[in-house]
């Protein structure tokens, strides 16, 4: 039984969640107190009962019992009293209720106009909770609440100056037409800037911060092989932050690996002369271990036994201090974007070409983008693309990495509906994609907060391999517009881009050799 | 009896309470709680137009929302027929009624606000994320306005002639205007000179914030008992002819604002040009009657959000 000030072996649940069942608990606690001291379990008819026995005499009811408890904690507050007396009157008001509700004589006549003032009380209360639990259910809560500051608020701001270019026309005549393979389909018109307008939300560019302790950390050289090392174990300490938004560890889809690796660009043969002689690659110094789980804003500092030996090279003795990195990886992280494609109505741009004044309603190109460093920027030459018929539709995609580490692509996906679109083909860097082999219909699945499209979807792979780091890939789409409703215009449908990847990030630390005589014996 | 009647009806209180607390709590309180609803007024604009549209700026995922247009005619005392008013640019959006609806008559100075019944796409088919869509609309409506001006003749040696209206009158209601000017009026004929001519130039101008679907069609009329056209440029064509006038048309294209067609030289016919120059009357005028029919379009999008699960 939850007691609101009691000790607590578990940090609380935070949230309103937990002032609700406090508050249940409050009003529910009396009661089943009530309640088991008659048998054991809560009933109408025990309510009926209890109060049938404290109603008869005028007296107020004798307050239930308190409640047993089964941890000690501190008496409740004034104001928690305040409320439980509270709670005790509308308990009679609420069996009386009942009472009314199972055809009580007495209670009837009980059942007075104050009663059902406190009826209706209870009501609007019930009311109040369901609308505040509403509210919280439909606002964003989760691991990705920063969307609705973040993403909304600078879209919403810009209703403003969309709808500007409501009545600001463009002419066909200014219009490149042409566009991919001398085809007359595209109208390239609809956007006079020449990038896209990126929602750029990355909220957090790193998913951990990694930090070393401030004085410099000594290692005690140990001597050559074969002979016991003299000062084992020895430990570099390091600290590692999670200041994404999600949790890491070997529970979550996002686990977190660390390893300790030799920096040694400058001079790579120190680091492979100080530590073990018998492992001819030492770098990584260990295989990527998992990391113990990291909430966000969480931190914990390790340590790992790392021996070193005295060079066997004795040019390099005294030995130089060792400069290691730290390199954790996030695995399994997602990214995605929506993509919208606009098609026009094949009649209605005759309608208007034949008026010698095509005239389109300028939209601009929008991307929609996801947090965490690795951003998918989609853009059609800077527009969105308009078709009027089947044609290749040459998608820029860019992997954008706004952090400091490095982002290897695990997959990379291209969903769209398949009512909407047929796509004969889709051709990625000279690399066409069998439509029949490579796209397949959509098994939904939810990554994060990623809720992926399953019936009426195909998904298309891409070769993870054509996506480099800072690289533009083009990805020329053929899809058919299946279906055009001949009674719009226009008809915007999205595709769904969608990657996942692993994130690694390093940071170095300079361990300094002491105890160069003991260690280096021969 | 009567008070098995008082606990049925006391009965029957409790439940319609709880009733309209249930209808308050999942199906009122939602279309509060869900996004704010976005008010939008339309350009303002002479014509039928979509004077407010509203309609939520952010909707939850697989939600019904209503989405309000209201189609005014702001036209100067005048019925604007077939309207016809279609949603555009659905995407993702479902409706689930028709996306258009026609408006045989709408009269001067009326509003019908039409709700459509839209449904907000599953979190899956944006892959929950942060999508906002836009949904559109075209309003086009077919309408026809008018002016005329009066050309003038007078002898050239009459001292005494009413000021010459240089341009047309009579305002022409709705998004494309019709005016036309003249030059050299009034005419001034000698007596035994050469017959002189006056130049007669129509003028189309948009206003609006559409565009005109198709072209534009120009009629003119002359009282052909007074005033004749003369080497009447090819475009325009004779479409009616009756004993006392004659009706000409030009389909004419209208650019971004304005477009002019071909000047038409105008002359007063020989029975009156006799009884000018002989002075038995030293001024003649008579009425152009221009008019323009054309079909228009408005267009308008509203960007609606669509709520991500946490």
């Amino acid at each position: 039984m939850a007691i609101i000030n009691g000790p607590k072996a578990n940090p609380p649940p935070q949230g309103p969640g937990w002032k609700w069942n406090n508050a249940l608990n409050a009003w529910i606690n009396p009661r089943l107190n009530m309640a088991f001291s008659q048998g054991g379990y809560l009933t109408i008819k025990d309510l009926y009962n209890k109060q049938a026995q404290v109603q008869t005499p005028t007296p107020p009811p004798p307050p239930p019992p308190p409640p047993p408890a089964a941890t000690p904690g501190p008496s409740p507050s004034n104001t928690q009293k305040v409320e439980l007396k509270a709670e005790k009157q509308e308990a009679n008001a609420m069996t009386e209720f009942f009472k009314a509700l199972s055809g009580g004589k007495k209670a009837k006549e009980k059942i007075g106009k104050r009663h059902w003032l406190v009826i209706i009380m209870i009501l609007i209360f019930i009311g109040l909770i369901g609308a505040f639990f509403y509210s919280l259910s439909s606002s964003h809560s989760g691991i990705f609440s920063y969307q609705a500051e973040f993403y909304y608020s600078p879209y919403l701001s810009a209703i403003g100056s969309f709808l500007t270019p409501i009545t600001s026309l463009t002419s066909e005549a200014s219009c490149v037409l042409g566009g991919f393979s001398g085809g007359s389909n595209f109208y390239n018109c609809f956007y006079t800037s020449t990038k896209p307008v990126v929602h750029n939300n990355a909220t957090f560019t790193s998913f951990v911060s990694i930090s070393t302790p401030a004085q410099t950390q000594q290692l005690i050289l140990n001597t050559i092989s074969g002979i016991t090392p003299q000062s084992d174990p020895q430990y570099v300490y390091y600290t590692i932050r999670n200041v994404g938004n999600t949790e890491l560890g070997p529970n979550s889809p996002n686990k977190l690996l660390v390893s300790l690796s030799c920096s040694g660009t400058t001079q790579p043969s120190v680091c492979s002369n100080y530590t073990e002689p018998s492992s001819s690659q030492n770098s990584p110094l260990f295989t990527p271990q998992p990391f113990q789980t990291l909430f966000p804003g969480q931190q914990f500092t390790n340590s790992t036994n790392l021996a070193v030996y005295c060079p066997s090279v004795k040019s390099m003795r005294p030995p130089a201090p060792i400069q290691v990195n730290i390199v954790s990886t996030v695995t399994n992280y997602p990214s995605a974007t929506v993509f919208p494609i606009v098609f026009v109505n094949k009649q209605y741009v005759k309608t208007l070409v034949s008026s010698q004044q095509s005239f389109y309603a300028q939209q601009p190109s929008e991307d929609f983008v996801s947090p965490g460093p690795v951003e998918i920027v989609a853009n059609y030459q800077g527009q969105m693309p308009i078709l009027n018929s089947t044609k290749l539709i040459p998608i820029t995609i860019q992997m954008t990495n706004s952090g400091q580490g490095n982002a290897a692509i695990n997959s990379f996906d291209v969903f769209f509906n398949s009512t909407d679109f047929s796509a004969s083909s889709l051709i990625v860097g000279g690399y066409t994609i069998n439509t029949a082999g490579d796209c397949k219909p959509a098994t939904a699945s939810t990554i994060l907060s990623f809720d992926l499209p399953g019936t009426g979807y195909m998904d298309c792979k891409v070769p993870s391999s054509y996506f480099k780091a800072g690289i533009n890939t083009v990805i020329n789409l053929n899809l058919n517009m299946v279906n055009f409703n001949s009674n719009f215009h226009f008809d915007t449908l999205p595709i769904i881009l969608y990657t996942n990847y692993n994130y690694s990030q390093s940071q170095a630390d300079t361990l300094n050799i002491a105890n160069y005589t003991q260690g280096c014996t021969s | 009896m009567e008070k098995l009647n008082k606990k049925g009806q006391n009965a029957l209180l409790v439940l319609i309470v709880i009733g309209v607390f249930i209808v308050v709590i999942f199906f009122v309180l939602p279309s509060f709680l869900n996004a704010g609803s976005s008010r939008y007024n339309g350009p303002l604009s002479q014509g039928v137009i979509v004077s407010a549209v509203d309609i939520p700026s952010q909707v939850s995922a697989g939600s019904t929302f209503v989405a309000t247009f209201s189609i005014s005619n702001n036209l100067n005392g005048n019925n604007a027929n077939n309207v016809l008013f279609c949603l555009d640019d659905l995407g993702l959006v479902a409706n689930t009624s028709n996306t258009c609806l026609s408006i045989l008559s709408l009269a001067s100075g009326s509003t019908l606000p039409e709700k459509f019944f839209l449904k907000a796409p599953s979190a899956s088919q944006y892959g929950n994320i942060p999508y906002a869509q836009y949904i559109g609309y075209y309003l086009t409506f077919s309408y026809s306005t008018g002016a005329q001006q009066s050309v003038e003749f007078a002898s050239s040696s009459s001292t005494s002639y009413p000021a010459p209206s240089l341009s047309s009158s009579g305002q022409t209601a709705g998004p494309l205007e019709i005016s036309s000017t003249t030059q050299s009026q009034p005419v001034l004929y000698g007596s035994g000179g050469q017959l002189a001519d006056g130049q007669f130039i129509v003028s189309l101008n948009d206003i609006g914030n559409g565009i005109i679907l198709g072209n534009a069609t120009v009629y003119i009329t002359i009282e052909k008992a007074i005033v004749n056209f003369v080497n009447v440029p090819t475009e325009f064509k004779l479409v009616n002819s009756t004993s006392l006038t004659d009706t000409y048309s030009i389909n004419q294209t209208v650019g971004a604002n304005t477009a002019q067609l071909p000047a038409l030289t105008f002359t007063l016919n020989n029975t009156e040009y006799n009884y000018l120059t002989s002075n038995s009357i030293p001024y003649v005028s008579s009425q152009i009657q221009m008019s323009v029919s054309y079909t228009y379009e408005e267009d308008g999008f509203y960007p609606v959000s669509f709520d991500t699960q946490p």
